[in-house]
């Protein structure tokens, strides 16, 4: 394009400032309103996911082929868990390795008594992949050996225990005996989510395994942390790869929790409904602008057809002016929407008046809701906004180079 | 000037520049068309979540045991006494026009075990007869019956997911291990339904029986921890709630049972239809900003360029505020063309979605839950009473507001340009 071209777009933009000014403004808004969504949403899709892996789940988990869903307690690891734990942390990729047992029990206090699910872990090992650790409303997890439980502040209610109280365990074991015996609760944890507060009692891997009657190898799943949510199914690959062990399945968090990764993708195809509305208004208003600024002009296009400029080259000028026209919105969407994004990735907005975290898909969303910055879908929206102006200054263009030479010598325009 | 002359010369000025015109009441049309489907799918949204929470859950108003949800000392329990008299208050003439049902149900938690395996479940003893064509369980029956069949050992129906982790089925027996007085008691249950809701949780640990068979087991002889009422829809719970917590407190002496809406019942679900409203009207209200800046726009230019006209109406004697009025019946006429085009529209649109449902299981295949309520991926649009005047108010402020700056640009042009040419 001529700089020539681009210089007396450029001009013919500020010829009518007011328009020039609203028309950017209206643009920009829309562009800001897209900036703060984008934003808002790359942020609770990145604390869904942290959350989601962090609390319980880890990233990767490793179990037995058929373990999951029916988790029976016969279904463990085949081979020694506490050794492929140990050796896993030697990757460079592993930041942590947490081996568990689990099973289904009745927890009881006097004439009290629920159905929970029973967890024992190794809080060393639990405290360099999940958070379950930092959750504590009183007290702490077992430490190793210890013959104590943490509960859930639910279950605690319901039961009326508090630290210190005693808690009877019942059972079925793996040598097909009732497991029972009685626990001092140790903590008590408090996650915002029903399911683990009111449904998951923690013992120590070693006084699980005691319980549950499993010999001290012989673990139901290792949950793994990595260097990122993003690349679990890489990890998860390389893994069972070079374990090689038929009867071994390795998961990535995606698959153990199919509907945090339900959400991740529904927030993704709502991005692409977000960006078609503002982009439709956008590309109206731009319409309107042009329109009304080329028909303005028509005798001066009409002199340009005279003094012989070709079609292609009004064109070429009018779109100048649209796509400046773009560029300025762009930036004034930048000036001010910059200090909103600044603003909603740091402060956040705070709904802890309102809630205190609200589930969903089985994770916990924090009440404070925080955006990120997202360079990549901010770059696709501007691009975006660039295309979409000039296909709307298309029509107006073209109208501007088909104006006849000889209207104007007839004055038929004013 | 008459302000019907202020509208006929609003309207005819209108369509000196009909581009112009249509482009910018297309715009505002899609504006007020964006904002009523999208009000008509969040609200439609949100109805089916409260319908499936409370068909799910204790209905759209409970009657439970005062400090149920306080005191966590002891389990409580409504007498039978209690229980009967409040269903007979439920019976009154006007609250029977609105409450579609109410169910008696006892709660109790247990772990349910096979011989392959064991796993903590809670209990609903219900009334089959009280819980069919209200609830959602007998619906969802895909074996068997809801508790219809009897026999020597007790009936229970569990969920898809429950039969598959404890390796059972149709005919199967089960053992149920709960509490009962001061000691645990074991309790044979054979599988005579199997229910499919969808919902993870509900079908992995929700299991119902007769009432009088778990009023027996954990030995509470006409026991029972809450009367759930169901209503036809989410709209009238408040004013059932209060009736019936007025014929409550004056039908009981001494400790009356407390009387909870859904919202009380399900605080995490009302806190997200709250705050996802919130997001909603914030989304709606940017988008008609812009547009609004649109209208804004046309009106401004076409005042600006017609400053000659101006001055020569005020020349011949036209006062001031009288070329605001005709300024603002024009934009007036503009945003009322956009707005009926829009709400046409959308109203067509929401219309079509209210019976066939706008169906998103491609964007959501994996089926998504939030308060532990799962999220139906057919969305029939519904529209709370209010939202159509609410929208209509909302958008007269704002094509107002849009006016404002070009009357009164226009009302203040000099006389003199007319003169000076």
């Amino acid at each position: 394009m001529d700089s020539v071209l681009l210089r007396i777009g450029w001009r013919n933009l500020w010829r009518n400032p007011r328009r020039t000014a609203i028309t950017a403004l209206a643009i920009a808004v829309g562009m800001i309103m897209l900036a703060f969504v984008l934003s808002l949403m790359a942020g609770m899709k990145r604390d869904l996911i942290n959350q989601g892996t962090q609390l319980m789940l880890g990233q990767v988990q490793i179990h037995k082929r058929d373990y999951r869903p029916d988790r029976s307690i016969f279904d463990t690891v085949p081979l020694d868990g506490r050794a492929l734990a140990d050796q896993l942390l030697d990757r460079d990729d592993i930041f942590g390795a947490a081996p568990r047992v689990s099973a289904f029990g009745l927890v009881s206090s006097g004439d009290k008594s629920l159905g929970a699910e029973i967890v024992g872990m190794d809080r060393d090992a639990e405290s360099q992949v999940t958070t379950l650790g930092r959750k504590l409303e009183a007290g702490d997890l077992p430490g190793r050996g210890e013959r104590t439980i943490a509960v859930g502040r639910s279950l605690a209610n319901t039961l009326g225990v508090s630290p210190g109280s005693e808690l009877i365990l019942l059972t079925q074991a793996a040598d097909g005996s009732l497991g029972n015996d009685l626990y001092t609760v140790s903590g008590i944890f408090r996650t915002g989510l029903e399911m683990v507060d009111g449904g998951m009692v923690v013992l120590d891997l070693g006084v699980a395994q005691e319980l549950l009657a499993l010999e001290a190898g012989r673990i139901h799943e290792i949950a793994l942390r990595s260097t990122s949510p993003a690349r679990a199914m890489e990890v998860a690959a390389a893994i069972e790869q070079s374990l090689g062990v038929e009867d071994i399945s390795v998961a990535p968090w995606q698959e153990l929790a199919p509907q945090l990764a339900g959400w991740v993708a529904m927030s993704d195809s709502w991005m692409w409904i977000m960006y078609l509305i503002v982009f439709v208004l956008a590309a109206i208003s731009v319409l309107n602008t042009m329109l009304m600024a080329v028909f303005e002009r028509l005798r001066e296009f009409g002199v340009m057809a005279a003094v012989g400029m070709q079609p292609r080259t009004i064109i070429t000028m009018v779109l100048a002016e649209v796509i400046s026209l773009a560029l300025v919105s762009l930036l004034v969407a930048t000036i001010l929407g910059a200090p909103l994004v600044h603003w909603i990735t740091n402060s956040g907005i705070d709904l802890s008046a309102t809630t205190d975290g609200i589930s969903m898909s089985g994770t916990v969303v924090d009440p404070v809701i925080r955006g990120a910055w997202a360079p990549a879908e901010f770059a696709v929206a501007a691009g975006l906004l660039v295309v979409c102006a000039a296909l709307a200054g298309l029509y107006p263009a073209t109208r501007a180079a088909r104006t006849d030479p000889a209207r104007l010598t007839r004055g038929e325009i004013r | 000037m008459s302000l019907a002359m202020a509208f006929r010369l609003g309207w005819r000025n209108l369509w000196r520049h009909p581009r112009r015109t249509l482009l910018t009441a297309l715009a505002f049309s899609l504006g007020v068309f964006l904002l009523i489907i999208s009000l008509g799918l969040g609200d439609g949204m949100h109805e089916k979540m409260i319908e499936t929470g409370v068909r799910v859950g204790s209905g759209h108003v409970v009657i439970e045991p005062a400090d149920a949800r306080s005191t966590v000392d002891e389990l409580h329990y409504l007498s039978a006494d209690t229980a009967a008299a409040a269903e007979r208050l439920l019976h009154q003439a006007d609250l029977r026009e609105m409450v579609r049902g109410v169910a008696p149900r006892l709660l109790a938690s247990g772990l349910l075990s096979s011989a392959n395996n064991s796993t903590g479940v809670q209990v609903v003893g219900a009334v089959p007869d009280r819980e069919r064509g209200v609830t959602l369980l007998p619906e969802k029956i895909v074996e068997g019956t809801f508790l219809e069949e009897t026999g020597r050992t007790p009936s229970t129906v569990i969920g898809s997911a429950l039969a598959n982790k404890l390796g059972v089925g149709l005919g199967s027996k089960v053992v149920l291990m709960t509490q009962a007085g001061s000691e645990i008691q074991s309790q044979l249950l054979r599988v005579r339904g199997i229910f499919s809701t969808g919902m993870e949780d509900v079908d992995l640990r929700l299991v119902s029986m007769r009432i009088e068979d778990l009023q027996l087991a954990i030995q509470r002889d006409g026991a029972v921890s809450h009367l759930a009422i169901f209503l036809d829809g989410s709209e009238r719970t408040e004013e059932v709630r209060r009736l019936v917590a007025q014929r409550i407190e004056r039908g009981f002496d001494g400790d009356p049972p407390s009387v909870l809406s859904w919202q009380e019942a399900m605080p995490e679900l009302a806190q997200f239809i709250v705050i996802d409203d919130a997001g909603n009207y914030l989304f709606n209200g940017v988008l008609l900003f812009m547009v609004a800046l649109g209208v804004l726009n046309t009106i401004l230019m076409a005042v600006l360029e017609r400053r000659r006209e101006f001055s020569l109406l005020l020349a011949i004697g036209m006062r001031p505020f009288e070329i605001a009025a005709m300024v603002m019946a024009e934009s007036f006429l503009l945003t009322g063309v956009g707005t009926i085009v829009g709400l046409v529209l959308g109203w067509s649109l929401h219309a079509y979605w209210a019976i066939h449902g706008l169906d998103f299981s491609g964007a959501m295949d994996q089926g998504l839950s939030v308060a532990g309520v799962s999220v139906d991926p057919i969305v029939y649009s519904y529209l709370y009473p209010g939202r159509i005047r609410w929208t209509l108010i909302f958008v007269a402020i704002l094509g107002f507001a849009a006016s404002l700056y070009p009357a009164v640009r226009a009302a203040r042009t000099a006389p003199s340009e007319a003169t000076q040419g």
